[in-house]
């Protein structure tokens, strides 16, 4: 550990940087990843003095303000997945649309597969050529398990692949950083069937460990929406 | 330092587990967890905030930014990243500070004087490391500790502690890095 990397991380947290200083570390920190660990060791050998702080009341009105700028958010969220997926052909009988920002390179198959039990799955697979991985995606809508199997390439050595879901409506939640193997994530069950038509899930390329702010930060380079299956 | 800590609020206090489990099913979208979770922890985040940004109107906007922050990272959540309550603090933290860098700040400061001396005696986040920290904290000359909380729970800069100590910007500052070490070392040791 750098001694001058600490000692900044340390200031940072205690929040004594100029507005400019402040502004250009928290730049550095965005691609550091090394840096970040550093203000999050600095964030809890110092949280206990937050209690000095005491409490507070905020408005009573304040939880619907909240929410209201949650719905706000997440509308335009969604409204960018949407805008995505127009462009794109929809598949017909039930399956997952495909779109991929700047991604003339995919090539993507969706393989509606009928299981024996008459389950429902679903497999995608992604292509990209250059360096990005390619990926399978298989979405199985009655065990509601998404998982996505890197096959070929890794991810850019200093980037890592992010999974995010977005259930409609709302704001992309992570379901971690792309390993090398398989991940398995199951879809939220406080989702209903119908909320779980219309989501959406989305790889983005974000620094190494993942994205820095808990929201994607970098390109979507893999967007997918689970679309309603119309009558066979 | 007083150690009493009869008065800590059931909510917050060592029920990091139960925060954990809002945090975790609002990062599904669970908006009633989210309602708890916003129950159990706002008059913490509202009072760290208020007590840097002083504006109660700016106040409020921060508060308002920051649980949305809170619901959209809350699915990136993870224990390693400290107890719930002092990772929705660190959110807190930090967009307060960024409010009072980017504008100056307006409003009456409190008397912090009179608060500096209780400063550890509410609610701890973690009761270990708030032992380790205060501890530590004692062995600090008074205006270099004064200088630390002045900064994390009243948001002073750099300018403003050379302003209230009579000191050059450049004493403070070597000043906060010689503190932070000796804090960190010290609560190594402990």
């Amino acid at each position: 550990m750098n001694p001058e990397d600490d000692a900044r991380a340390a200031e940072f947290v205690l929040g004594t940087m100029s507005g400019s200083e402040r502004s250009d570390f928290q730049r550095e920190l965005a691609r550091n990843r090394a840096l970040r660990d550093l203000v999050g060791d600095w964030e809890k050998r110092l949280a206990p003095l937050a209690a000095g702080a005491g409490e507070a009341d905020p408005p009573p009105d304040m939880i619907e303000r909240i929410e209201r700028a949650i719905d706000a958010a997440d509308r335009q969220v969604f409204a960018r997945v949407r805008q995505l997926e127009r462009s794109r052909r929809v598949w017909r009988s039930l399956a997952v649309a495909a779109t991929a920002l700047a991604a003339a390179l995919a090539l993507f198959i969706v393989v509606p597969r009928i299981g024996g039990s008459g389950g429902r799955e679903y497999i995608a697979v992604v292509n990209r050529g250059g360096e990005l991985p390619a990926l399978i995606v298989k979405v199985d809508l009655d065990r509601r398990v998404l998982s996505v199997q890197p096959v070929s390439a890794e991810a850019p050595s200093d980037r890592s692949l992010e999974l995010w879901f977005i259930a409609a409506g709302r704001s992309p939640a992570s379901l971690g950083v792309m390993g090398e193997g398989t991940k398995t994530e199951v879809l939220p069950a406080s989702l209903s069937q119908s909320d779980l038509k219309g989501s959406a899930f989305a790889v983005s390329v974000e620094p190494r460990g993942g994205s820095p702010t808990g929201s994607p930060t970098g390109p979507v380079v893999y967007s997918g929406t689970l679309i309603p299956e119309p009558d066979r | 330092m007083i150690m009493t800590q009869t008065e800590m609020r059931p909510a917050v206090q060592g029920d990091a587990s139960a925060l954990a489990g809002f945090l975790s099913l609002t990062g599904k979208g669970d908006r009633a967890a989210f309602r708890l979770l916003y129950d159990a922890t706002s008059r913490r985040l509202y009072g760290v905030i208020l007590k840097i940004v002083r504006d109660p109107g700016a106040s409020q906007e921060a508060l308002q930014d920051v649980y949305l922050r809170i619901w959209q990272r809350a699915g990136s959540y993870r224990s390693e990243l400290g107890d719930p309550l002092a990772w929705m603090i660190a959110i807190a933290r930090n967009r307060a500070i960024d409010e009072v860098r980017a504008r100056r700040r307006t409003g009456l400061e409190s008397s912090e004087d009179v608060e500096l001396s209780a400063e550890l005696a509410q609610g701890p986040v973690d009761l270990s490391s708030r032992d380790a920290l205060s501890h530590c904290l004692d062995r600090l000359e008074p205006q270099q500790r004064a200088c630390i909380i002045l900064a994390y729970v009243h948001g002073y800069s750099r300018e403003e502690l050379a302003s209230r100590f009579d000191r050059p910007v450049n004493t403070i500052k070597t000043w906060l890095h010689r503190s932070l070490a000796s804090l960190k070392s010290c609560m190594e040791r402990a």
